[in-house]
C-alpha cells in the first residue's frame, strides 16, 4: 500500500514529533519533519510529500517565504500546503486562501481535526 | 444734623448686605431692605415672626442649641455657608455671620445677623467643579484607553506564545488517548481533565484576543430569534442544565435588523453563561425578545453615547435569572475589564466588557437590573431602523 506522505515544517520540535506520532498511528501515513524553512524546502524536494503542514511564524524564514519559494520551484509547485499558525490573523488567512488557495488552520489543533483536514486536502487532490 | 432714627433709617436703606436683628426669643425685631429684597417679603411681613422663617428647611440646624450657645459664648459666628429661604420657597446660598449684642440683663440681648448672597460664587464654583469632573473623567478615559491598548498588545503577543505549547499539550493528550483506547476510571478521567483544561486555557486566550481586537462588524439583515436560539444551543452543548430551567418567550415576526450575527451570538452566550453561573445549584432563566416603541428616552448604564430617544422603535432581548443578584459594590464594577466574581474556575472577567463593546458597536445599549437574593435581568436594546419600519 502506498503511504500518504506528510511533511511537517514547524520550529516547535515537540509539536513536529507529536503530530508525526499521531498521524503514524494510522499506518497509511508516513511523516517527515523539519524545524526550519531551509531544511523544510530541501526535504520537500527529496521526500516529495503529498501534503505539507507549514507553520507560519518561524525564525529565519517565515512560512510565507517558504511557500513563495515552493510555488516558484517546479519540483514543489504542485504540493498542497496546510498553513498552520498560532496567530489568528485575517491578513494571513486571506493571503493563504486567495494567493495560494491553501488551507489555513489555527493552533492549537487536536489530532483528529488535523488528520481530517489533511485527508480533505488529499482527497481534493485525488490522493487516497 | 442726623439723629439716631436718621442713622438707623440710613443703615436700613443703604447697607447692601441683608441684615436682621433677632431677640432672645428668636423673634425678628428688625430687617433691612436688602434682606426683604433677597427673600421677597414686603415691609412688615417679617418683623415679629420667628427667625426660622428665613432659613431653608435643610439649614434649620443652624438654629440648634449648640450654635446658639456658641454664639452666646463667643459673641460671634463668622462666615458660615448656609441657605436662606425666599417667600416663594427658593433657597439662596448665603455667607452668614452674626454677633451678639448684650443688654443689661440676659433677656435684654439681640443677635445681629448679616448675610451675603453667594449665588454667583456658588454658580461659578459649580461650573468649576463640573469642568474639573469633566477633565478628570476625560483623563480617566484616556488612562483607561491607554491601559486597554497596552493590555491588547500584551494579550496578542502572549496569545501566540501560549497557543504553541497548548497545541503540543493537546496533540500529546490525543496520542496518549490513542495509545490507551480502553482506559477507564482514573486514567480516562485524567485524560478528560487535561483536555478540558487545555481547551479552557485556549478559550481564555481567545477571549483575550477578542478583547485585543478592534474588529469591525460584518453586518447582515438577521433574525434576532434565530441568533438567540443558536446561542442557547451553544451554551446547552457546553453546560449541564440538570437543575436549571430555561423558559423562552420569543415574539414572532419581530423585524429583522442589521447585526453581526457571530458577535451578537457571542454576547448572548456570555449573558446566558453569566445567568447560569449566577445560580449555584438550581433556578430559572427567562429569555425574552420583543419589539416596542420607547415611551421615554433611554440612557445606557455605561454612560457613553448610548441613548435612545422617545418614540424610537427598538428590539429588546432580555435574559433574566433567579440567581443571587448583584451586590451594589459589585454592580458599579460590572463592566470593568478583568473584573470577575467567579474565582479561578469562572470566567476571565471580560465577558461583560466585550459584550458591551459589541452592543456599543451596534449602537445599542445594555441595561442591568438586579435585586440581591432575587436575581438579575439584563436587557439589550437594538435600534430598528426607520426604513425597516416602513417596510413592515
Amino acid at each position: 500500500m502506498n503511504k500518504k506522505k506528510v511533511l511537517i515544517i514547524d520550529d516547535e520540535e515537540s509539536f513536529c514529533k507529536l503530530v508525526k506520532m499521531n498521524l503514524e498511528l494510522d499506518e497509511s501515513f508516513r511523516v517527515e519533519t523539519a524545524t526550519d524553512g531551509k531544511k523544510g524546502l530541501e526535504l520537500a524536494k527529496r521526500f516529495k510529500p503529498d501534503v505539507i503542514i507549514l507553520d507560519i511564524m518561524m525564525p529565519k524564514m517565515s512560512g510565507f517565504e517558504v511557500l513563495e519559494k515552493m510555488k516558484k520551484d517546479p519540483q514543489t509547485i504542485t504540493i498542497p500546503v496546510v498553513m498552520l499558525s498560532a496567530k489568528e490573523d485575517l491578513d494571513f488567512q486571506v493571503k493563504a486562501a486567495q494567493l495560494y488557495d491553501e488551507l489555513y488552520l489555527v493552533k492549537p489543533i487536536d489530532a483528529p481535526t488535523l488528520k481530517a483536514k489533511i485527508e480533505e486536502v488529499l482527497t481534493r487532490r485525488g490522493i487516497k | 444734623m442726623l439723629d439716631v432714627k436718621d442713622i438707623r433709617d440710613s443703615l436700613n436703606k443703604f447697607i447692601i448686605d441683608p441684615l436682621m436683628v433677632v431677640d432672645g426669643q428668636k423673634n425678628i425685631c428688625m430687617v433691612n431692605e436688602a434682606l426683604r429684597y433677597l427673600v421677597g417679603y414686603k415691609e412688615g411681613e417679617l418683623v415679629g415672626k420667628k427667625v426660622e422663617i428665613i432659613f431653608a428647611d435643610s439649614e434649620k440646624s443652624l438654629l440648634k442649641k449648640s450654635n446658639v450657645e456658641k454664639l452666646i459664648g463667643t459673641g460671634t459666628i463668622l462666615n458660615i455657608e448656609t441657605y436662606y429661604q425666599t417667600k416663594d420657597g427658593r433657597e439662596i446660598p448665603v455667607l452668614f455671620s452674626s454677633s451678639l449684642m448684650r443688654g443689661q440683663d440676659d433677656d435684654d440681648s439681640w443677635v445681629v445677623c448679616t448675610a451675603r448672597d453667594i449665588t454667583e460664587r456658588k454658580k461659578v464654583e459649580e461650573e468649576l467643579r463640573a469642568a474639573y469632573e469633566q477633565i478628570k473623567e476625560a483623563q480617566d478615559q484616556l488612562v483607561q484607553a491607554e491601559k486597554l491598548n497596552a493590555i491588547g498588545l500584551l494579550a496578542s503577543g502572549v496569545a501566540h506564545e501560549v497557543k504553541n505549547p497548548l497545541g503540543i499539550i493537546i496533540q500529546g493528550i490525543n496520542y496518549l488517548q490513542a495509545k490507551f483506547p480502553n482506559s477507564k476510571g482514573d486514567i480516562n478521567n485524567t485524560f478528560s481533565m487535561m483536555m478540558e483544561s487545555a481547551n479552557r486555557a485556549n478559550r481564555i486566550v481567545n477571549t483575550l484576543l477578542d478583547f485585543a481586537k478592534a474588529k469591525k462588524l460584518e453586518v447582515k439583515l438577521e433574525d434576532i430569534n434565530t441568533i438567540l436560539e443558536s446561542a442557547l444551543e451553544l451554551v446547552k452543548a457546553n453546560i449541564k442544565f440538570e437543575n436549571i430551567n430555561i423558559e423562552t418567550d420569543k415574539k414572532k415576526n419581530i423585524p429583522r435588523i442589521f447585526v453581526d450575527k457571530n458577535r451578537l451570538e457571542q454576547v448572548f452566550v456570555n449573558l446566558i453563561m453569566n445567568a447560569v453561573q449566577a445560580m449555584s445549584e438550581k433556578g430559572k432563566i427567562f429569555i425574552r425578545s420583543y419589539d416596542k416603541v420607547l415611551s421615554e428616552p433611554k440612557q445606557g448604564i455605561s454612560g457613553r453615547n448610548d441613548y435612545f430617544k422617545a418614540g424610537e422603535k427598538v428590539l429588546v432581548i432580555e435574559i433574566a435569572d433567579t440567581g443571587e443578584g448583584i451586590p451594589p459594590e459589585v454592580f458599579k464594577k460590572l463592566f470593568n475589564p478583568f473584573f470577575t466574581t467567579k474565582g479561578l474556575h469562572g470566567g476571565s472577567g471580560i465577558g461583560l466588557y466585550v459584550s458591551r463593546n459589541i452592543i456599543d458597536l451596534h449602537k445599542g445599549l445594555i441595561e442591568i437590573q438586579s435585586t440581591e437574593g432575587k436575581g438579575t435581568k439584563v436587557s439589550i436594546f437594538l435600534r430598528v431602523p426607520k426604513e425597516r419600519r416602513q417596510n413592515e
